[in-house]
């Protein structure tokens, strides 16, 4: 997470921050990669093991373009689990 | 001409010129030039946060230009006159009462609901949704690019048992999700973009436009609405107008 985000923050909750966006970050990876097709799936392997930042990126935006609305459902889920 | 610190931007901000730099300052003993330039600075400081200056405007008489006392008989800790506040006491106490500060708060107060509100709305649409975020997350950051915001936002989350429970939620979570097995690309693809992030402007992302396709929100304003939202769903961050906080905060118990 941005440096500058977590020195808004208390220094005790800076470590559970970065932890609970970690896990966020995970989970909507996560959901976007069961979303692929299995060549997808191969090719993601593929690029992240071997290929360069630019391809990276590629594919980032190309695969996992909906990768933010993923992120804020996700984050919808893990407050509410953690409500309970 | 150098910029003031209510005209800093965030980078310039966090990067240097934050409160702790101060305090460090303050450990040192510097010329007294160095004095003077400090004391600029806290007090044009102290003039953004509506804090009145009580610096002498004397120059500091030396040792040697000092009267010569008369043995004065030891006073009981009553009798002692009360010392006058220094720039940097006036400082890190608490600021939030200024009328400006409470405005700041309120404000922060009234966009955490308003986007809460959205976030949680079944009825407006997800892309919608999303751009609609976007817009709270970009005034919310902007509203929090003022110097002292941080200051502020440190002394809002003060109750240490709300923070404890948190951090106990988090470690479970933490924990969970370590139980379930994740493919090595997930991994890989996590460590990328978190790198990518703490480039900032150099990130590949920055340069290629920006990775996201939805919603056009930057990356960075989307972790500040998240982390908002994260605090504000706690309730973290204290109700404040007209309500006295406990404890937290480098101010301890009020």
């Amino acid at each position: 997470m941005d440096q500058k985000i977590l020195n808004l923050l208390p220094k005790e909750l800076r470590n559970s921050a970065s932890d609970f966006y970690d896990i966020i970050l995970e989970r909507s990876l996560m959901k976007a990669y069961q979303n692929l097709s299995e060549e997808n799936k191969t090719k993601m392997a593929q690029i992240f093991n071997s290929g360069t930042e630019e391809e990276k990126i590629d594919f980032l935006k190309n695969y996992l373009g909906d990768l933010q609305k993923i992120i804020a459902e996700e984050t919808k889920k893990i407050t509410e689990e953690m409500k309970k | 001409m150098e910029k003031l610190p209510e005209n800093w931007g965030v980078g310039e901000w966090s990067t240097g010129k934050n409160p702790e730099d101060f305090e460090k300052l303050a450990e040192k003993q510097p010329d007294k030039e160095a004095i003077e330039e400090q004391n600029k600075t806290i007090a044009s400081i102290n003039k953004h946060l509506g804090i009145e200056n009580k610096e002498s405007t004397e120059p500091e008489k030396q040792p040697e230009e000092l009267p010569e006392k008369a043995e004065e008989p030891q006073q009981t800790p009553e009798q002692q006159p009360k010392k006058e506040k220094t720039p940097q006491t006036q400082l890190i106490q608490r600021p939030e009462k200024s009328p400006e500060n409470t405005k700041i708060k309120e404000q922060l107060h009234g966009l955490i609901e308003k986007a809460a509100v959205v976030f949680y709305s079944k009825e407006i649409d997800p892309n919608e949704r999303i751009k609609l975020m976007g817009e709270y997350s970009t005034q919310i950051a902007k509203l929090l690019n003022m110097p002292p915001a941080s200051i502020y936002l440190t002394e809002l989350i003060a109750d240490s048992k709300k923070q404890n429970q948190l951090i106990d939620k988090i470690s479970g979570l933490v924990d969970k999700a370590k139980e379930i097995p994740k493919p090595e690309v997930i991994k890989k693809a996590a460590e990328f973009v978190k790198n990518e992030e703490k480039k900032g402007k150099e990130s590949i992302f920055q340069k290629m436009g920006g990775w996201n396709t939805v919603g056009g929100i930057a990356g960075f304003s989307l972790m500040i609405f998240l982390i908002l939202i994260f605090l504000g769903e706690f309730k973290l961050l204290e109700k404040t107008t007209g309500i006295e906080m406990e404890g937290g905060g480098k101010g301890g118990k009020k």
